[in-house]
């Protein structure tokens, strides 16, 4: 008479398989979790000094000091102080004179304004520099996008502190 | 007779359950091994790779001195600013270093005005205000080729960098590896 082995649940291989599969899992999602990590306890804060060009004069009127702004997801700010002036572009002026030759001039740009400014921003300070929402990395030259409830500003970083 | 039910042939049979799990196991290790390497082996300062010395220089083009608070020495053409100072670690959007700055210099920045010259050339105008900042950048070769970490060194290509307080596009302009 034949005898049929009989499949048994052994809670040994089975603690292994979870062991096995949580640590590939835990492998895999590491660099997430620490940028995940890093993005809720980032506490540095930095202040950067920005120009934002080419803005309506309603533009300009929305903005005002104490705004709260978000640059990206979870990363906070404040824009602490700003001041309008005159948006100037480089144009080629052209010589009527023929033995003149034409040059660049600053002109300025009618009904368009810069403004110059500075904001607070929370994120991380690393060895490389300053770190808002996780991974995005700014410094002087940097095109920042940031918003508020009612606008959306793009700065161009001239100092950071 | 059946050899199985009297167990006179007892061959030893793979567990499939543990064949998997040593599987995965070895995957894991290996994944791991080769992170843990790849990382102990990135040219994290940019001082590691073969030992052979590179300078470099980069163009960032057209920017506002006024606006960015840069000092020109007319005299030297050497450039002095807050955000860039020299012995700073360049480093690429994946934070791997690409060497160390060794000089910042500039000249006037210039465009096209469209027209030309009697020899046919086209006449270039100044910018008034606008520097195009020379850096000249030193690290190691990371082996063999021309190449520092995952940077690929060739004059003519645009990178993104950035140091601890700066952030930039520039075209490599020439790479020498005939440095002391």
């Amino acid at each position: 008479m034949a005898v049929q082995k009989k499949v048994r649940f052994n809670i040994v291989d089975f603690l292994l398989i979870v062991l096995v599969i949580l640590s590939v899992v835990a492998l895999f999602l590491r660099p997430t979790v620490l940028k995940k990590v890093e993005q809720l306890t980032a506490t540095d804060t930095a202040v950067v000094s920005f120009y934002a060009d080419g803005l309506t004069e309603e533009e300009c009127n929305i903005l005002a000091a104490g705004d709260v702004l978000s640059a990206g997801n979870g990363a906070d700010g404040e824009l602490l102080s700003f001041s309008v002036q005159p948006y100037q572009t480089l144009h080629l002026i052209e010589s009527d004179v023929q033995s003149e030759s034409s040059f660049f001039k600053e002109v300025t740009e009618p009904g368009l304004y810069t403004v110059k400014g500075q904001a607070r921003l929370t994120g991380a300070r690393k060895d490389d520099g300053f770190y808002v929402d996780g991974n995005l990395q700014i410094g002087v030259g940097s095109i920042l996008q940031v918003q508020s409830d009612s606008y959306i500003l793009t700065l161009e970083i001239t100092g950071i502190s | 007779m059946n050899h199985k039910s009297n167990g006179k042939a007892s061959r030893k049979k793979i567990n499939l359950v543990d064949a998997v799990i040593a599987v995965v196991f070895l995957m894991s290790l290996a994944v791991t091994i080769y992170l843990t390497v790849t990382l102990a082996f990135s040219d994290g300062d940019g001082s590691s790779g073969s030992g052979m010395p590179v300078e470099y220089s980069l163009t960032v083009n057209n920017i506002d001195a006024e606006r960015y608070g840069i000092t020109l020495n007319e005299q030297t053409g050497i450039a002095e600013c807050d955000f860039l100072k020299i012995g700073d670690t360049l480093y690429t959007d994946d934070a791997k270093s690409i060497g160390k700055l060794v000089s910042i210099r500039y000249e006037v920045a210039t465009g096209s005005t469209g027209k030309t010259d009697n020899d046919g050339s086209l006449i270039y105008a100044e910018y008034p205000g606008r520097v195009n900042l020379i850096l000249t950048v030193r690290g190691e070769l990371s082996g063999d080729a021309l190449e520092i970490g995952d940077l690929k060194l060739r004059v003519g290509k645009t990178i993104s960098f950035h140091t601890s307080g700066y952030n930039a596009d520039a075209k490599i302009m020439s790479v020498d590896t005939e440095v002391e």
